[in-house]
């Protein structure tokens, strides 16, 4: 399949065609806030829940609460898809027969998830369709931690790698976070010649982003000012739409790389772009098991919801 | 104005062979390179390793040769051409990480990850060799359109117009059709595209390449056929394991003598490599093995200095300039030469003001002064062996403890910069010319040139040592936020590149500023047994990116193991520790973790000795 349009949308007009709610049991409190809002409007309801850190913060709260909602809980490592291949089939069983849509809600889920998911709709083939919602409900704000986790990995999401042969110069297009000198790190490894930074602002009054600015301080003296933009959180569509260009632009002169340090809506917008255009690599950084984990206080009242149409992929080979 | 970059310099990946040859500065290792031997090229990043191989091509050879050498003929006969065609096989990180994600995947078996690997290697490695062709031969010329046809006959490359050009999109679509198939997830297009294929490109890493070459030498006339083929693989560490092995087994033993290899690889030899002393024994070098990094200042100064020296005039637009007269002499960092500059620790020199000023509020420098006969009042003296063995020795040391140690107890007195002019700075690029060109970009944007008067240095020694400051604190921040895991796998490494540095960076500073003053301070560390993986891991990831270098017995020692290797920190890191900028004796790396007075080291590093103890 392939992406056929991006929209933005609402939660009432997720759930008033929503068939399966797919969610992730994890250790935030921002967990469940998407379920208890949807409740059971959707008649499928699935969840990972994370092999790790099963004591941690909100996590034994929120698996009563998942379960209590009647979530259906598969377990899995946040580093590993597998979990997502039985997880999506059986959505788009449910979706197919009840002419409904699939609602994901990756507020919680690790990237390995939500784009193993984006993975496995791409590489459906066949004439179905079936239209996605992605949730995300955005943190309350808190300050970075003191201690921040370093970089422990850096690579190719699964899926995600473009392969194209190294006769042109990388570009590394890098959505920051607010965890200081992970962007550092990133740029190193890679060494690309152009490096361009996106970072995100929430609204005028974002407390987030004097933040970001501070931990990405060396970074963002290091590049050039025409290389450094910011992009809307509460507008997908505007942030991929920009996206989509700087891409479009790098991609004569550059093999671009994806990454994103950032909010987890900046790293959908990544994997919508890289099931689009294959030609544009999708990374990961991960800070891996052993990251101590944060609590994160939902901020339900700025939900964002994003539809994405699948449809048939007619592209040449 | 952008903040300087240290890594931001210069970069040899995404320069032309031609760019390359317009700044080229030779140095020794580029003679042993253009011998008529397969090599591997060791070093850390930005150590130069690119910039080598592609000065081996036909491209940069005609342009050095027809430029550089004309101003300098005499290097033509330390740097005789190569007697071979040399052609460089690019790569780098994302293209070696993404291929070894092919077999990470769990929707590809195995067996056909490989294949797939296989595959885009030869294709991408084919049209390189193509272009190299076309060099040879002259693009749209009959022989390169003869030889096209050859190709187009042998690979079966149907309706397609024989040109080499072509010969390169046909090779390209291969490729995107491979791409899209693994982008779909489709094991059986992937399986029809590979099959679809000659043969040679899933086989052997250099089938197709020496299969292209072959057509060459049967098709073109005798007298454009090279002699032999050189094969320039960049970046070999990282790459897939088949293809490392396959290639270092070739570079062992390669059988056909019209073909080369040089490889490059990290500052460790690897495994499949028998170690220097193994190879002792096997009277026939197969292969040579070239060091391209220095682990004494002395070895790079030549090289930093017409470097330097280049980068400079081109910079500043004037011919007459030169690092001295930019950056000034460094009294910590420069070694007089025996039995000279009597003036330097002369009564009434910096070096001898120091010397009195310490003395005046260190009792254990009055202590060890008068050990060596020497008056604390006046410390000088007039015996050349005594000024060679002792006072050249300490001076480095001295001038650390009088500007670290007790400052609110000392005079006011003008104090010499410590991390400033000319031999510091090509002191702390380690000779590598990465760090030195950005060392260099980041000093000149001080340097203003005006009418009349023009001060010397050109650039302020007081601003010299705020930015060589800036360089070393980044490098640490560099460090620290380079990824720790193994590429692509989920473990969590329990050992920090940059705890480990931090714990020596602290041990060795307190050699040189702890209470007593040593005149032989512990600088380096041997790596001993017993260590652990990831330790051993850690430390392989600090050579890689140069936090570490390998110091040899000789400047072409090379590490066959990182266990039982002599390391020191590099000296870019030497301002944010306050360090000299010289080489000390070792001790074990197991007794500096040892020492460590922070409880948190012995968790960070639990050795397998002390596994278990309470």
């Amino acid at each position: 399949m392939q992406v056929e349009s991006i929209s933005l949308s609402s939660l009432d007009e997720a759930v008033a065609c929503g068939s399966v709610l797919i969610s992730a049991c994890g250790y935030e409190t921002r967990s469940r806030a998407l379920p208890e809002a949807i409740g059971d409007k959707v008649a499928l309801r699935l969840a990972f829940g994370f092999d790790e850190h099963k004591q941690a913060l909100a996590r034994p709260e929120n698996e009563d609460a998942f379960r209590s909602m009647g979530y259906r809980i598969k377990p899995s490592s946040g580093d590993s898809a597998a979990a997502v291949e039985p997880i999506l089939k059986e959505a788009l069983a449910v979706a197919r027969d009840a002419q409904g849509a699939i609602l994901i809600d990756i507020s919680s889920m690790t990237r390995a998830w939500y784009g193993g998911l984006i993975r496995a709709l791409m590489r459906r083939s066949g004439k179905d369709r079936v239209s996605t919602f992605f949730f995300y409900v955005p943190g309350k704000f808190r300050a970075p931690p003191e201690n921040t986790s370093r970089n422990e990995i850096v690579a190719p999401v699964d899926g995600f790698a473009s392969l194209a042969p190294p006769d042109l110069p990388v570009a590394l297009v890098l959505g920051l976070g607010f965890e200081p000198e992970r962007a550092l790190g990133v740029r190193q490894l890679l060494d690309p010649k152009r490096t361009v930074l996106l970072l995100p602002r929430f609204g005028v009054d974002d407390p987030f982003y004097p933040y970001i600015e501070k931990s990405n301080a060396d970074i963002l003296a290091e590049t050039p000012a025409e290389w450094i933009f910011e992009y809307p959180l509460d507008e997908p569509l505007a942030a991929y739409a920009a996206l989509e260009s700087i891409c479009g632009g790098l991609e004569r002169e550059f093999r671009v790389v994806l990454a994103s340090l950032g909010p987890k809506l900046f790293g959908l917008i990544c994997f919508l772009l890289g099931a689009r255009n294959p030609r544009t690599s999708v990374w990961r950084v991960s800070s891996g098991a052993g990251a101590p984990p944060q609590e994160v206080l939902p901020d339900i009242e700025r939900l964002i919801v994003c539809r994405a149409d699948w449809g048939e992929d007619t592209s040449p080979a | 104005m952008r903040k300087a970059s240290i890594y931001g310099a210069f970069n040899a990946r995404w320069l032309t062979p031609e760019e390359i040859a317009r700044t080229f500065v030779p140095i020794p290792q580029f003679a042993q390179l253009v011998q008529t031997q397969s090599s591997i090229l060791m070093g850390p990043r930005g150590c130069g390793k690119t910039t080598l191989l592609k000065m081996l091509t036909r491209e940069a050879q005609d342009q050095w040769r027809s430029v550089s050498l004309s101003q300098n003929p005499q290097e033509i006969e330390l740097y005789p051409r190569p007697d071979f065609e040399a052609v460089y096989i690019p790569s780098d990180v994302r293209w070696s990480y993404e291929l070894t994600s092919i077999t990470e995947e769990d929707d590809l078996p195995a067996l056909l990850g490989e294949r797939v690997q296989r595959t885009m290697f030869s294709l991408a490695a084919t049209s390189e060799v193509t272009k190299v062709f076309e060099e040879i031969l002259g693009p749209g010329s009959r022989s390169s359109q003869r030889l096209a046809a050859a190709l187009v006959a042998h690979w079966k490359l149907n309706d397609i117009v024989p040109v080499m050009s072509e010969i390169r999109l046909r090779l390209l679509s291969f490729g995107t059709r491979l791409r899209y198939a693994i982008h779909k997830g489709d094991k059986d297009a992937v399986a029809s595209a590979i099959d679809g294929l000659p043969e040679c490109f899933a086989s052997h890493a250099l089938e197709a390449i020496i299969t292209a070459c072959s057509v060459f030498g049967e098709t073109a006339a005798r007298r454009v056929r090279p002699k032999r083929w050189c094969l320039c693989f960049d970046e070999l560490e990282i790459a897939p394991e088949w293809l490392q092995k396959e290639l270092l087994e070739c570079l062992r033993s390669l059988g056909d003598q019209s073909y080369l290899l040089k490889l490059t690889w990290s500052p460790v030899l690897p495994n499949i490599l028998p170690k220097p002393d193994d190879r002792q024994a096997r009277p026939k070098a197969d292969y040579a093995t070239i060091r391209v990094w220095h682990s004494h200042v002395v070895d790079a100064k030549s090289f930093c200095k017409n470097l330097s020296t280049r980068l400079i005039r081109d910079r500043l637009g004037d011919r007459d300039l030169d690092p001295s007269s930019v950056f000034g002499r460094s009294l910590f960092a420069a070694e007089e030469r025996l039995g000279e500059d009597n003036d330097v620790y002369g009564k009434g020199s910096e070096v001898w003001e120091a010397m009195v000023e310490l003395a005046a509020r260190d009792p254990s420098f009055r202590k060890f002064l008068e050990g060596e006969g020497l008056d604390y009042e006046n410390p000088v003296s007039d015996n050349t062996k005594k000024r060679d063995e002792c006072l050249r020795k300490i001076k480095p040391i001295v001038l650390l403890r009088e500007t670290f140690k007790k400052t609110s107890l000392a005079r006011s007195r003008k104090r010499p910069t410590l991390y400033a002019g000319e031999e510091a700075i090509y002191a702390m690029s380690d000779g590598n010319p990465r760090w030195l060109a950005g060392l260099l970009n980041d000093l000149l944007d001080f340097a203003h040139i005006s009418p009349g008067t023009t001060p010397r240095p050109l650039v302020p020694q007081s601003l010299q040592a705020q930015v060589l400051a800036a360089a070393s604190h980044r490098m640490k921040t560099y460090i620290k936020s380079f990824p720790h895991g193994a590429r692509g796998k989920s473990d969590y490494s329990p050992v920090s590149l940059y705890e480990m540095m931090e714990c020596l960076g602290e041990y060795f500073r307190s050699q040189l500023l702890g209470p007593e003053f040593k005149d032989d301070p512990v600088g380096s560390f041997e790596v001993d047994e017993g260590l652990g993986q990831a330790v051993v891991d850690a430390i392989h990831r600090g050579l890689l990116i140069g936090a570490f270098i390998f110091v040899g017995q000789s400047p072409q020692d090379v590490a066959s193991a990182v266990e039982g290797s002599r390391l020191r920190l590099s000296f870019m890191l030497c301002p944010a520790y306050h360090l000299s900028l010289r080489n000390y004796r070792e001790i074990h790396l197991s007794s500096i973790l040892n020492a460590s007075r922070d409880p948190r080291q012995h968790e960070m590093f639990p050795l397998e000795e002390d596994s278990g103890a309470s």
